[in-house]
């Protein structure tokens, strides 16, 4: 059953995150990330870590893609194309590198060695935040002083053009 | 289910990330891409988490979920301060942030 339930979720997790890719309509593509997302988070269920599936759910869903579908409306470029990068120039260059990488992974994956059997799955909350604690100490402090960092950052960036964009309509006054 | 199958899915989702970061002019398009990136990389450690019967791959995961909404919130400073300069999200355009 999980067996069925792994390869439908992740089936189309992929198909709906290729369509993301190269779909021509950025608010199309915007709602089909939410499909993708939603869906990963029913993979991390599958796969045993329940924790990840709510926090995938409250973060990804809830937060970065409706801070991505508000920055759409906000800048009013639904009815703009979703441009791609100049086709003269660099067109082929994506499939250049993303089929010989693709196929190097896959060769990568099935020579390595394969886990079929897992032990049963028990709510990993715990180990979780124990690991946090103890061996990880160190890179969450570090995390958490750059998600302070980030935070300044994205505030003085923003102030900053802002200030700057004042200044430039007084000059010119 | 194996590990196979949960790493194939990882490296799809990967791919078809890097592939819209570098084929997208938006930057908004560059955005989603990044977080597909970082999506199929927390993937591949929840798999590598559950089959090793090791708890470390799942702090990865909320490390890189962690750094996904940084991310995130830097990019859409950048964005705001971009359309509010030039008026576009287009990539070619970032350099007259610096003006």
């Amino acid at each position: 059953m999980t067996d069925i339930l792994f390869i439908i979720f992740s089936a189309l997790t992929v198909l709906s995150a290729a369509y993301s890719a190269f779909s021509g309509n950025l608010v199309r593509s915007a709602f089909v990330l939410l499909l993708t997302l939603a869906l990963t988070a029913g993979i991390y269920v599958l796969l045993g870590s329940d924790f990840l599936a709510v926090i995938q759910l409250l973060i990804y869903v809830g937060g970065i893609l409706v801070l991505i579908l508000f920055a759409i409306m906000l800048t009013s470029e639904i009815s703009q194309k979703n441009e791609t990068t100049n086709p003269s120039r660099k067109d082929f260059m994506a499939p250049l590198l993303i089929i010989p990488t693709l196929i190097f992974v896959i060769f990568m994956i099935f020579t390595g060695p394969n886990e079929t059997s897992f032990p049963d799955q028990r709510p990993v909350t715990e180990s979780i935040g124990e690991l946090l604690l103890t061996d990880h100490i160190l890179s969450f402090e570090l995390v958490s002083f750059l998600l302070l960092i980030g935070l300044v950052g994205s505030v003085y960036i923003v102030r900053h053009s802002r200030a700057r964009n004042h200044q430039n309509q007084d000059g010119a006054e | 289910m194996n590990l196979h199958t949960v790493l194939l899915t990882g490296s799809l989702i990967f791919l078809l990330g890097i592939y819209t970061t570098l084929t997208r002019k938006n930057l908004i398009s560059i955005l989603m891409g990044m977080e597909l990136i970082l999506n199929g990389a927390a993937v591949q450690f929840a798999g590598f988490a559950l089959f090793n019967n090791d708890g470390n791959g799942r702090v990865m995961a909320v490390f890189i979920i962690t750094i996904a909404a940084l991310e995130a919130a830097v990019i859409l400073a950048l964005i705001y301060s971009l359309y509010r300069k030039t008026g576009n999200l287009s990539s070619d355009s970032m350099s007259d942030l610096k003006k």
